[in-house]
């Protein structure tokens, strides 16, 4: 009898996943850590939150589980798949994007990299301030999150 | 976007320990301060050029990230084969046209240019009728180098002085990608160097750095033997004088620089290659693998070419022959090795029609029914092609699996009678004939 290891995986909210360690590699930042012996209890994820996690760990999943063989049926199966996972809204993107780019994991950060930039192509002069609101996101995310810190020193 | 800060602060709300709380919020700001470039970049690396460059539009910040010489050479990285040709084409002397040619034939590409004039930035022409541009002559491409162009428009001018026409045309290095022009310097006037520069060369490789610069070989004015070599450099923005002027080198052809290994080459009638170290400062020579007498700029062909980073010799058995040899250079100089043995009896069968169109042409072809445009080694062992032009007609050559596909159809009311040498071989990219195009984000 086998049985898979499984690793703990704690992040922002506080919240536990426990994850085949199979899974659990996929992130390349997870799988340094693993091999850097910091796996023993839990590995904390400070900075993610439980919707995103729920939604990465889902996405590596299905990739391990599907064989990787050349297969048109399991390679339409996973493309669909793909193509359903990023039909999300731009904020839940943007969370994705900084998750994924901190844990490292190469196939969904294409993936990502990708649906945004062809939701950019294309785009006429008009939809120029679409871009430019979409740019000031991420300036008023950082701005959002420094009032936070200081709110939080209350200073 | 209101709503989605909302959820987002939602979601990182902070918890009631304070202490996790002020490590978090720092976490998490500066994982966007140090990921956000990193991040845009990634994006914006996936974009076509078209959206990229109204891109540039969007935020300074942006702007900054795209022009970007490493920006550009991550969009283009190393090996950056050509994606198409452009080929000058006679209607007006004066302001020539420029067929272009796409070597993948299943892509529908916008050529970038089809005329070019300089008022202050160079314009596409593509539409435009000749008598516009009555007053000054159009630009003309002298040669392109891993996706900038060198250019130059020609303003000649009757002297009062000396009673005579004299010589006087402006440089300039373009990029057809981005649509970037600057016109170069004016070269330093000198009363014992001729005017007419012998041959400029464009010297750009965007792995190495950023920069370009441009070989110009002049002649003295008193001895057709003496020459003097300047060079501009774009990290300076000036012309300088290189070494001490050359002698004894009438018989080497300075139209045509090929630029390989951080040097410039150029072909000497006598059967050797002479070239030019740009960074050592110093001028050698080698020989080349076969000699032909009589080998004439404007009659034959320009044998050597760069692609892929090899120095190629493209050797033309008798010129009535369809065979051609192709030797590569060894990189130390040491010597020549013959890489591929091309005999074009095959393709030149499957055109029959073609007899009709030469015999309306005879008086303009050359002796061979076709001309070589140009050789592509792309970076695959089997992906090395000729580019051909059968009247009517761009036919692309594969090497290795000796086959061949028609790229496009080609106007045969203009022809290229000057760039057509009695050997069958077109310029290759100099005065005049076939220019390559690589797709490239570098700015001048």
């Amino acid at each position: 009898m086998s049985f898979s290891k499984t690793i703990m995986l704690r992040n922002y909210d506080g919240e536990t996943f426990v994850v085949d360690e199979v899974v659990a590699v996929e992130p390349q930042t997870i799988e340094h850590m693993i091999e850097d012996g910091c796996a023993n209890t839990s590995i904390p994820l400070p900075n993610i939150t439980s919707k995103i996690l729920s939604k990465v760990i889902e996405h590596c999943k299905k990739h391990v589980e599907t064989p990787n063989s050349n297969e048109k049926d399991a390679k339409a199966d996973l493309k669909s798949f793909d193509f359903d996972f990023v039909k999300a809204d731009q904020g839940t993107l943007f969370d994705l994007i900084l998750a994924v780019n901190y844990l490292n994991i190469k196939g969904l950060l294409d993936l990502i990299y990708q649906t945004i930039a062809d939701m950019i192509k294309g785009k006429t002069p008009e939809e120029e301030e679409e871009m430019r609101r979409v740019n000031a996101w991420v300036f008023s995310c950082f701005v959002g999150v420094t009032c936070l810190y200081f709110k939080s020193k209350k200073i | 976007m209101k709503t989605n800060i909302n959820q987002y602060l939602k979601s990182i709300k902070p918890t009631s320990d304070d202490d996790t709380n002020d490590q978090t919020s720092l976490s998490l700001s500066s994982t966007d301060l140090a990921s956000h470039d990193d991040v845009l970049t990634e994006i914006l690396l996936r974009l076509p050029i078209r959206s990229l460059l109204r891109s540039k539009c969007v935020s300074k910040h942006w702007k900054l990230l795209i022009s970007d010489s490493h920006f550009a050479l991550a969009r283009n990285p190393n090996p950056n084969p050509p994606s198409g040709l452009f080929l000058q084409r006679f209607g007006n002397l004066s302001c020539p046209e420029y067929e272009f040619v796409c070597f993948d034939r299943d892509k529908i590409v916008k050529p970038p240019f089809k005329r070019l004039n300089y008022d202050g930035h160079l314009s596409n022409l593509s539409n435009s009728s000749s008598s516009k541009n009555s007053t000054h002559s159009g630009v003309i491409v002298l040669q392109s180098c891993n996706g900038l162009m060198l250019c130059y428009s020609l303003n000649e001018y009757f002297c009062n002085v000396t009673k005579d026409i004299e010589y006087n045309a402006s440089y300039y290095v373009y990029n057809p990608t981005i649509n970037q022009v600057v016109k170069l310097p004016n070269l330093h006037g000198c009363d014992w160097i001729r005017r007419r520069p012998r041959g400029m060369t464009l010297v750009f490789d965007p792995v190495k750095s950023g920069c370009y610069k441009v070989v110009c070989v002049r002649a003295h004015l008193w001895s057709d033997h003496v020459y003097t070599i300047e060079v501009y450099s774009s990290e300076t923005g000036k012309w300088r004088m290189f070494g001490t002027p050359c002698g004894n080198q009438v018989d080497t052809e300075f139209m045509g620089g090929v630029y390989w290994n951080g040097a410039v080459h150029w072909v000497n009638k006598k059967g050797y290659v002479l070239y030019l170290k740009i960074d050592e400062d110093r001028v050698d020579r080698v020989a080349t693998p076969v000699v032909h007498d009589g080998w004439n700029v404007k009659k034959h062909c320009y044998p050597i070419v760069e692609s892929n980073d090899c120095l190629l010799f493209i050797d033309i058995f008798p010129a009535s022959s369809l065979k051609l040899d192709i030797h590569e250079m060894n990189r130390d100089y040491s010597g020549w090795s013959v890489k591929y043995h091309v005999d074009l009896n095959r393709v030149m069968s499957r055109f029959p029609e073609t007899d009709v169109i030469i015999r309306a042409l005879r008086s303009l072809m050359s002796a061979q029914p076709f001309v070589i445009h140009c050789f592509v080694e792309g970076e695959g062992e089997d992906e090395a092609f000729l580019v051909l032009e059968i009247p009517g007609k761009a036919v692309r050559y594969n090497i290795f699996s000796k086959t061949y596909q028609e790229l496009c159809d080609l106007d045969v009311s203009k022809p290229s009678r000057l760039s057509v040498a009695d050997d069958g071989f077109s310029k290759l990219g100099r005065w005049p004939g076939a220019f390559l195009f690589f797709e490239s984000l570098s700015n001048v």
